[in-house]
């Protein structure tokens, strides 16, 4: 006997997985000439999810300071930051990894500079990819719940997080990409007369998380779009190849694509082409923004020597253009691999949270200094938590995790979500070496973003189908409180 | 009548020895005893149904750790092993595996099924009930995606992620180590 809300969750999955190529691709010619309503309230707002690849490992990033520290060293053995090493997080019990110095500033407020007085970043405790709530170790144990498919392994669990349909997709769609499927012609309403530009901006290549049904992702590198022949839009070469792929997709061959699918796809084609030059006009002159020269903003800012700040200083550039891209609403991609310390865990993940850090905190500047800070959330997702007990040099996958939220949109200094016990074998660890089970949600998480972003209570469902699972959409309260 | 009540008897009691004998046979076509039980841990885990001697994958694992034998081979049963597991057990929400002690767990019978794919007192499972190498050590077990697992042996210095290693990729093909 199924539930009405377990009906209603299963039937739009099915509704996602069973739309044909065909009807994706007449929706994409279709959904962009809509008659655009509503509007964007004169705020533009762009979401930047920070994907880190390879699960980090999140319970030796925030980490219990008072009280159950003890618990904390006595599972994590010769893996346990020392106490004394922590960065302490004002007015709560947690402290950060000795890397992360700028986020701890971010969070309590004392950052140096424009960020002097401004907490700018929260902290969600033990979250993680569900179907429905788990409200026991025991709930788990014995199987009355439904469970994500695939638990551990890293690339259902990305797909999973980029997803948020734990239960699996025939057709792949991101929530990224579903809400450009349900904003884009309702939020971007500047995109009129022919005019259009996605919405889902990727510096990192393709992911799941910005495709939709109607909408795509549009990937771009450091210096700018990407083409169908390269990504250097200037030399002789270049516009010779350019200009040849255009006058392939012209008209004199369209002939020849006598059916509906070809000609469909030979216009996708040439429109890319054209949003390419369209976006690589404006990016490689973003010019000023609040009498703020954006080039010279990102050259400035402090950003690590690592390859991650290339895309986000590629993020800054792609969000200060946003209005001569005419966009009201925009996502970004960013991806940081390498997170999957199976061995040397002490050093490398120190090594590379002070990476993040430092990139977070640079990101953040430019987009203070800008004047960006109100419109842009900044959030992490990771593939997986990982086992408390340390396999000698490093630790094994798990499932639940903690993860970072930034932006001025947020009340800052917080650690929202159930921080869970850490011992091993306790009730929130599901075996075989320190497994904690979720208790927030990763939709609940991505819920209060997106309603923060504009997706309305009516839609929130086909973006992500399992939130009634957990949270009502139509609530006048946020699902974690991590925003104003 | 007397020949003819005779000649039933005689036609009646060859029936009963033809039936004697074929019983008799299929007898004989048995093994003169059942294999001897496996010994269970005295453990409060669930116990399950033990399978005839040898199951396909102890066929598959045979020869595993023969010193007359390239230690890669060893990760190439395993792999058999869990390609054969994939292809039996079909749900991916439960028993999820997540390293060496869940594919462990799993082929002794802690799988959706309930079927015993390897004894535990095979030679493949150390003392801690980890799958281990020839060398003692546990191989390192990563899931990458469902049904692809990567295999490491920490090689003769014991030690994972080092240059020794022997690594195999989810697709069976041999990678360099590190």
């Amino acid at each position: 006997m199924r539930s009405r809300r377990q009906f209603l969750g299963e039937a739009s999955c099915a509704a996602i997985g069973s739309t044909s190529v065909l009807s994706t691709l007449l929706n994409l010619t279709m959904a962009n000439h809509a008659a655009a309503q509503g509007g964007f309230g004169g705020q533009r707002k762009s979401l930047v999810c920070v994907f880190l690849a390879g699960g980090c490992d999140t319970f030796n990033m925030l980490i219990p300071r008072t009280g159950n520290y003890a618990e904390y060293a006595a599972s994590r053995s010769n893996l346990a930051i020392p106490q004394a090493q922590l960065r302490t997080l004002t007015n709560t019990n947690y402290g950060l990894h000795p890397s992360c110095q700028r986020l701890a500033e971010m969070f309590n407020g004392t950052g140096p500079g424009i960020l002097a007085g401004k907490k700018r970043v929260s902290f969600l405790a033990n979250v993680g990819t569900l179907i429905e709530p788990i409200t026991s170790k025991q709930a788990y144990l014995n199987g009355s719940v439904a469970l994500p498919k695939a638990l551990f392994s890293h690339r259902d669990q990305i797909e999973q997080w980029q997803t948020s349909v734990p239960q699996g997709m025939q057709v792949l769609s991101g929530w990224g990409g579903r809400a450009a499927d349900v904003i884009h012609s309702t939020l971007n309403t500047e995109q009129t007369a022919g005019y259009y530009m996605p919405m889902n901006f990727s510096v990192a290549g393709n992911s799941a998380f910005q495709i939709g049904q109607s909408e795509g992702q549009f990937v771009i590198t450091g210096e700018g779009a990407l083409g169908f022949t390269g990504a250097d839009g200037n030399s002789p070469l270049h516009n010779a190849k350019d200009q040849a792929m255009r006058d392939i997709i012209a008209s004199p061959l369209e002939d020849h694509y006598s059916n509906l699918f070809h000609r469909t796809h030979g216009r996708i084609t040439s429109n890319s082409i054209e949003r390419g030059a369209e976006f690589q006009q404006h990016y490689a002159a973003p010019g000023t923004l609040n009498g703020q020269n954006v080039a010279t903003v990102i050259a400035n800012a402090p950003f690590p020597n690592h390859y991650i700040s290339g895309q986000f200083r590629a993020a800054v550039k792609t969000i200060a253009i946003r209005q001569q891209l005419k966009l009201a609403r925009q996502t970004l991609f960013i991806e940081f691999g390498g997170w999957d310390h199976h061995a040397e865990l002490l050093e490398n993940h120190g090594n590379m949270l002070a990476v993040l850090d430092g990139a977070l905190y640079a990101f953040q500047t430019c987009l203070e200094t800008l004047g960006l800070a109100n419109d842009v959330i900044t959030f992490t997702a990771s593939d997986f938590g990982r086992t408390l007990r340390s396999n000698g040099q490093g630790t094994d996958h798990a499932w639940s995790g903690n993860q970072i939220v930034m932006g001025g949109p947020l009340t800052g200094g917080q650690v929202r979500g159930s921080y869970p016990s850490l011992v091993i074998d306790g009730p929130d660890d599901i075996g075989r070496g320190g497994r904690i089970f979720p208790k927030l949600s990763a939709d609940e998480y991505f819920c209060e973003l997106l309603r923060w972003f504009g997706v309305t209570a009516g839609d929130m469902d086909s973006v992500l189908p399992n939130i009634r699972n957990f949270y009502d959409p139509a609530s006048s309260t946020h699902p974690v409180g991590f925003l104003a | 009548m007397k020949r003819i009540r005779v000649l039933l008897f005689l036609v009646l009691l060859a029936a009963v020895g033809a039936l004697l004998w074929l019983a008799w046979r299929e007898d004989a076509a048995m093994p003169a005893s059942p294999p001897p039980p496996v010994a269970i841990r005295p453990t409060n885990r669930i116990e399950f149904p033990v399978p005839p001697q040898p199951s396909a994958a102890e066929s598959i694992l045979d020869g595993y750790g023969d010193p007359a034998s390239p230690p890669i081979e060893d990760l190439r049963k395993i792999h058999r092993v869990v390609t054969g597991y994939f292809s039996v057990v079909k749900d991916g929400s439960r028993h999820p595996i997540g390293g060496n002690p869940d594919l462990a767990a799993a082929l002794r019978g802690d799988n959706p099924n309930r079927e015993i794919f390897v004894r535990e007192d095979h030679p493949i499972f150390g003392k801690d009930g980890s799958i281990i190498d020839r060398w003692g050590s546990a191989v390192v077990v990563h899931p990458e995606a469902y049904r692809q697992l990567a295999l490491r042996s920490s090689g003769p210095d014991r030690s994972p992620y080092t240059a020794d290693d022997l690594v195999l990729s989810p697709s069976g093909v041999q990678q360099p180590a590190r």
